[in-house]
């Protein structure tokens, strides 16, 4: 072991020869670490949140006369501003979390939890958001066509469309959300499985 | 304390210890370009660390503690990986250059590094904390092991870098 030592210093002392190169700036955004693109794309997530919630605020000023759609666009604009309210609760609460800083098991157990937490509220809010914005749609529609909700009556064929949107297209796209979540951050979370687990062993 | 007077200090420890972060990128990086990547990171995450730092541990442990666990959690998008080499293939490579050269402190440093880097994330991590000086209760601390699990581990990535390095002979 004493002649790797020795090689290990002389490499220890190459490294301090070869780099003259004083640090006089810094990047102060993180690239290369899967949490911190997660939480960037969180955050974004967020502010569609916001978006759409001016939409409907928007969308409500054409329909101030109308209280069945004002009903119908106020339960949907509850419904974002519960997400927009709970989402931000835990963005900030991720970034509040301690830095690198903790010993390693403690780091990749956390970092492994709020990378699967991120990925599963992706995955709820696009099997709750895609259906409800679904319904959104299609009874708004019919608001305007019959003003109110007792005497709306679904023609057979807009109801044929909803039914077969909701059975074909809903699946595939909560299908894609999951197929595309295992495919993108496969590789990482084996990676931090196999750190943790080798850290148990 | 403002923000620049605080850069400052911070460029001024960092600096002071940049060997440590270039060791640890040479350990984890297989090219020019993931080097860069990761010694920027790196420096980022000592910087978001820097507030909480509160000289209860040395400042070389502290970016030593950073620098690794970044590394650990390190991953460029979309990049791919390079494969490793097997612990087989580098004893072959050592032994063959061995045969047509002496030992030398050259070929003994570069099988070493190859070798460390064909372990795995953690124990990379062991074995350069403690060739470093580190001792086993220190780095149990660390990596958030027990002492026990830490000598096993050490001993056995030890047997297999003399195995690798072929030591006994």
């Amino acid at each position: 072991m004493d002649h790797l030592l020795e090689s290990w210093n002389t490499f220890d002392k190459g490294l301090e020869k070869e780099e003259n190169r004083r640090i006089e700036n810094f990047s102060k955004e993180s690239t290369g670490l899967l949490l911190e693109r997660l939480k960037r794309t969180f955050k974004m997530g967020l502010y569609w949140n916001a978006f759409f919630m001016s939409c409907l605020i928007v969308l409500s000023l054409f329909h101030l006369g109308d209280p069945q759609i004002l009903l119908l666009i106020g339960s949907f604009f509850l419904l974002l501003a519960l997400n927009l309210l709970y989402s931000s609760m835990y963005y900030f609460k991720m970034k509040k979390e301690p830095v690198l800083t903790d010993n390693t098991r403690t780091l990749l157990l956390r970092y492994y939890k709020r990378v699967i937490g991120i990925l599963r509220f992706e995955r709820i809010w696009s099997l709750f958001a895609i259906p409800l914005g679904l319904l959104l749609a299609v009874l708004y529609s019919q608001l305007r066509i019959y003003v109110s909700f007792n005497e709306m009556v679904f023609e057979p064929k807009i109801l044929l469309t909803t039914g077969i949107l909701l059975v074909t297209l809903v699946p595939l796209v909560i299908i894609w959300v999951v197929w595309s979540q295992k495919t993108g951050y496969k590789k990482d979370l084996t990676e931090l499985q196999d750190s943790i687990r080798s850290l148990e062993e | 304390m403002s923000k620049i007077v605080r850069e400052e200090g911070f460029l001024s420890v960092i600096n002071q210890h940049r060997r440590i972060i270039h060791k640890i990128v040479v350990l984890y990086t297989d090219n020019d370009c993931d080097k860069e990547d990761l010694f920027q990171e790196i420096i980022f995450q000592c910087w978001r660390s820097y507030p909480s730092f509160r000289n209860e541990s040395k400042v070389s442990t502290w970016i030593y503690k950073v620098s690794l666990n970044t590394a650990l959690v390190f991953r460029k998008k979309n990049r791919k990986k390079a494969t490793p080499q097997t612990e087989e293939a580098i004893s072959q490579q050592y032994a063959d250059q061995l045969s047509v050269a002496p030992v030398n402190e050259n070929l003994l440093q570069s099988a070493l590094i190859t070798a460390i880097k064909s372990f795995g994330k953690t124990d990379r991590m062991i074995i350069t904390l403690h060739l470093d000086g580190y001792g086993n209760t220190e780095i149990a601390h660390m990596m958030g092991i027990s002492v026990g699990n830490t000598a096993v581990k050490l001993h056995r990535i030890k047997e297999q870098l003399k195995s690798i390095l072929k030591e006994d002979k």
